[in-house]
């Protein structure tokens, strides 16, 4: 009895010092394990427990002790596996160290803008769709009510490509709305996300290359308000509740009625400033009821009603994140692509 | 367009200040986008739609302006004097005029004789200076005058500079040539409409008459013209020549037939003012076709019902007459008569247009349409493109796997594309580039990637690059384009792996299904030993290290490997979804061990992987490396593999002496295919 009682003294004594060596985590598990284990040198103790040498006084007071051993060890290893700062001299957990995340990307900021637009416009009812960006002259112009020689294609100076006749960069990205409707009659819902190429030199706010958002809205009973209440209830979504919309008339060939919609500054609250040019207002889109001409070029019936409208991603952004140059986007200097979400 | 606030004044009562009728011009189509003191007077700059030519002109825009704001317009005397300026002498006009070609529609020549050629009075000129112009003389500056105060173009020929009596409008002749007033001589093609006297062509109609016989100093018989042509004619004249005027900008968005006449008659009574001249011959008015005056059906409901505003019949007939058309029928149906200035209202959604503009956009309330319910209750088809989402998921995988998104230009020039002499020969060429530098449609990704590349890097941005790109490119043969991902790894000797890794990646989280992995040697830009992926049959990309050369020419610095993969995305969008199943959970934990062998540096991972892989089927379910170890616990020339096997049997619980016999002989033919040891 006596050598039992001191050979559990010494195995308390034993793991008190290698514990306070402070063994790193695999060391002291495994010194757990050789204590306190299933096989471990306790259970030993327990295991002689049952030998027939001892009365029940004895044994009594033997599993009294190899309890209190047993308590005192799991506490020892508690203490030991859960680091209480001051308590032991090993590496102690710094919480001040950069915390570890596995690097990610990010996307950019103009496919960003235009997830956002679109799917704004999804929660309205509107389904995404995609078209070329090789057009033909027919789905560019004239299907769209802009005939050659016509002042309106001014507005919209066109890449033509050699020894592709007819074919040319689109201008916009309303050509899709002729080869949707080509394919499927009202009523329909779809905004159309895409590249889009004018013969502009490139500067601070022009490029030859840039994004829109456009949106085509057919169906019986449509109405110019309708336009109006889409457009308002995504400016809210893009921009923040209290985002106002104006509607100014304007000319497109492919609508009638046409209108310019504007964003009220919100820097100068439209009193006018040097980012809306004194204006207060910051034009960001344009919109109108389809013309019947576009319809008729589909073969949709007489009396058909629907609504467009395109916006322009670039520009957009550069008014919702304050940048100042169109460039910006095209050379893909990381310190500016990490500034986005 | 400029205008002087004072000259609109002579036309219309207006009493707000010029910032506010800003705002109402603005707010109702013509958007005033500058506002300047000149002087005592205002300078309004303006933008007038193509649709409004009749805006051109200080009547036009006082009419307009009238009728915004309710004001009344005031017609000049002479605007509606009737009485003919000419003496009544009973002579004819020294000239004739014969219209050759339908696309001049009016002529209206009026002769002055006895002009004193010489400079304006100031405040003629000044106007024409306010306006821009450079005042030449009172003659010409009178035509000018006339041009901006009514919008119509003219023109004063030198009577005497004519040869013969008869003036001509036509088509000109192959080998023509006109030198112009400015001083160039043009090339004339049988596109273009002329205006020629017996011999040859004196101007170009309507967009600048001919140097020889200009109103000059020398001038003492004057042919003034006033005509209507053909505004794509026009257009196209201007636009072959590279010549835009006051004049065919307004003859391309179409000028007022009625206006031709009225005109004539303004500028040749300022000209007799002016110089002294005298009227003496009745006007030569040659009319080809009269348009016809259109009438269009308004449905006062159907304005109503597409507007979504509510505007009384009553009412929309008043706002119509403001704007100078005649309306008649009933409440239910109005027939409407435009002005003959209003060329532009044809149909009647353009009338719908201007009731909601007169009416005010912002009194139309703000509404929701009601397709979408409209829609659910019929079979629609589903119009959301598929693939959109799908590549929405690919560029999130992508960031996630530690590429960052670029966006680069579609248009590449014929310098840099001739380092890449396979794809480059099929790039689509413009046809109008803007400059050398962007001359092609790009055929690939990799210019912009390494463009990008080199931006950060030289800039300093960052030592180490992971980019991705998804984009069209192009070829000049169909199909024409192509979706396309381009990925890039720079400034890490890992590059090659992180893009090979991001595209088993993409093929894992997509469920491509299997993605087959060749190697090779070189391809176009690449150097070296290559992988070429395939799905199924096709040919999806290529992945290696960029080649020194390309990085010279980009001034990316040659010690930095640049490893760069382009990826066709077209078979994979062609791949609709396949319909997740999940399998069930395995009943019974894998057992897991790890093998650490020594090989041979030349002994390839993939041939390792796979010995391993035949020798453990079939309880070897997973195998991983999990660590590549050079250094001094290995001999020279030798290299470590450390592989994580997960051993399974399905339901049943494997025995420790089945995993054993597997492990063995996966160590046995290990050491028997490579000469590995354990470690």
């Amino acid at each position: 009895m006596e050598e039992l009682l001191r050979g559990l003294e010494g195995l308390l004594g034993e793991v008190r010092e290698k514990l306070s060596g402070s063994p790193d985590p695999q060391a002291a598990e495994a010194l757990r394990l050789q204590a306190l284990g299933r096989r471990g040198r306790l259970n030993e103790y327990f295991s002689r427990l049952s030998e027939p040498q001892w009365n029940p006084k004895e044994r009594s007071a033997l599993g009294q002790r190899l309890n209190a051993v047993k308590k005192e060890l799991t506490q020892l290893f508690d203490e030991r596996l859960t680091q209480r700062p001051g308590a032991s001299r090993g590496p102690h957990l710094d919480l001040t160290l950069p915390g570890f995340c596995p690097p990610a990307g990010r996307l950019h900021p103009l496919t960003q803008t235009t997830d956002r637009i679109t799917a704004i416009f999804r929660g309205l009812g509107f389904s995404a769709v995609e078209g070329p960006e090789i057009e033909t002259e027919e789905n560019n112009f004239e299907a769209l009510n802009i005939p050659a020689d016509h002042p309106s294609r001014e507005s919209f100076d066109t890449f033509y490509l050699q020894s592709l006749p007819k074919l040319l960069l689109r201008s916009h990205t309303s050509p899709v709305q002729i080869r949707f409707m080509k394919a499927q009659g009202p009523p329909f819902k779809i905004v159309v996300p895409g590249r889009v190429f004018r013969r502009d030199a490139v500067d601070a706010s022009h490029c030859f290359q840039f994004h829109q958002v456009e949106g085509l809205a057919v169906g019986p009973g449509i109405t110019f308000g309708d336009l109006k209440g889409t457009l308002l209830a995504w400016a809210k979504q893009m921009f923040g509740g209290q985002a106002r919309l104006r509607f100014r008339p304007h000319y497109f060939p492919f609508t009638e009625p046409s209108a310019e919609g504007d964003l009220a500054c919100s820097l100068c609250q439209s009193r006018g400033c040097s980012v809306c040019g004194q204006k207060g207002w910051l034009e960001i889109l344009g919109c109108g009821m389809v013309h019947p001409a576009v319809f008729k070029a589909v073969g949709f019936p007489a009396g058909t009603v629907g609504f467009a409208f395109g916006m322009g991603v670039e520009r957009i952004a550069m008014l919702k994140y304050g940048i100042n140059d169109i460039r910006l986007f095209y050379e893909n200097d990381i310190r500016f692509l990490q500034q986005f979400p | 367009m400029k205008i002087l606030l004072s000259w609109l004044k002579e036309f219309v009562e207006l009493s707000i200040p010029p910032a506010a009728l800003g705002e109402r011009l603005t707010m109702a189509g013509t958007e005033v986008t500058g506002l300047a003191r000149a002087g005592s007077d205002w300078l309004l700059e303006m933008e007038v739609t193509p649709n409004r030519p009749d805006l051109l002109s200080y009547l036009g825009l006082a009419r307009e302006t009238a009728a915004i704001l309710g004001r009344r317009f005031r017609s000049p005397r002479w605007l509606t004097r009737r009485c003919a300026p000419w003496s009544s002498s009973g002579k004819p006009a020294p000239i004739a005029i014969h219209l050759e070609d339908r696309d001049c529609r009016r002529y209206v020549g009026i002769v002055i004789e006895g002009v004193t050629v010489k400079p304006s009075p100031p405040p003629i000129a000044e106007r024409l200076a306010a306006m821009g112009l450079r005042p030449v003389n009172n003659v010409v500056d009178a035509t000018n005058l006339v041009l901006f105060e009514l919008g119509q173009p003219l023109h004063a020929f030198d009577l005497d500079a004519l040869k013969g009596q008869t003036l001509r409008v036509r088509r000109s002749r192959t080998g023509e040539k006109l030198l112009t007033i400015d001083g160039q001589t043009r090339e004339l093609s049988p596109e273009l409409l002329v205006i020629a006297d017996e011999e040859r062509p004196v101007a170009l109609a309507g967009v600048m008459g001919g140097r020889e016989t200009e109103v000059g100093p020398q001038t003492r018989r004057v042919l003034l013209e006033s005509a209507w042509f053909d505004p794509a004619r026009v257009r196209r004249a201007s636009r072959n020549l590279h010549l835009a005027t006051d004049s065919s900008y307004r003859f391309e968005r179409g000028v007022d037939f009625q206006m031709v006449w009225t005109a004539a008659l303004r500028a040749a009574r300022l000209i007799q003012e002016l110089s002294g001249g005298r009227l003496d011959y009745p006007p030569v008015d040659v009319v080809q076709e009269k348009p016809s005056r259109r009438r269009i059906t308004l449905y006062p409901q159907r304005a109503q019902r597409t507007l979504g505003m509510l505007i009384y019949p009553a009412q929309q007939r008043r706002l119509l007459e403001k704007i100078g058309c005649s309306v008649t029928g009933n409440v239910k149906r109005w027939t409407v008569s435009p002005p003959s200035w209003r060329r532009d209202l044809a149909i009647p959604e353009d009338l719908h247009e201007e009731l909601a503009r007169l009416w005010g956009y912002e009194r139309c309330p703000a509404t929701l349409p009601a397709v979408s319910r409209q829609a659910l209750g019929r079979s629609l088809k589903p119009a959301e493109d598929p693939w959109m989402e799908r590549e929405k998921l690919l560029k999130l995988l992508l960031t996630e796997a530690g590429f960052q998104e670029i966006v680069t230009y579609s248009l590449v020039s014929e310098e840099i594309l001739s380092r890449f002499p396979e794809s480059g020969r099929a790039a689509p060429r413009l046809q109008n580039p803007l400059s050398a530098e962007f001359t092609h449609l790009r055929p690939q990704l990799m210019i912009g990637a390494l463009r990008s590349a080199a931006v950060n890097l030289l800039r300093k941005s960052a030592e180490r690059l992971q980019f991705f790109e998804t984009g069209k490119v192009f070829s000049s043969t169909a199909p024409l384009e192509r979706r396309a991902l381009s990925l890039l790894a720079a400034g890490t000797p890992e590059g090659f792996l992180a893009v090979k890794g991001a595209v088993q990646f993409l093929a894992d989280r997509m469920d491509l299904g299997a993605v087959r992995e060749e190697e090779g040697q070189g391809a176009e830009g690449l150097k070296g030993p290559v992988l070429r992926f395939y799905l199924g049959k096709e040919l999806l990309g290529v992945c290696g290290m960029v080649e020194e050369g390309l990085l010279n020419a980009f001034e990316i610095p040659t010690h930095l490997p640049v490893a760069f993969a382009q990826m066709d995305l077209e078979p994979i969008a062609e791949r609709s979804d396949s319909p997740l199943q999940i399998r069930p959970l395995p009943k019974v934990p894998p057992v897991v061990q790890d093998l650490a062998i020594v090989v041979p540096e030349e002994t390839p991972h993939g041939a390792a992987r796979e010995t391993i892989l035949k020798a453990g089927d079939p309880l070897l379910k997973e195998l991983a490396l999990i660590d590549l170890y050079r250094g001094p616990q290995v001999p020279p020339g030798q290299k470590s593999f450390c592989f994580r096997l997960s051993y399974s049997a399905g339901d049943r619980t494997l025995t420790d002496s089945e995993v054993a016999a597997s492990h063995l002989k996966i160590v046995e033919t290990l050491k028997a295919r490579f000469g590995a040891t354990l470690r």
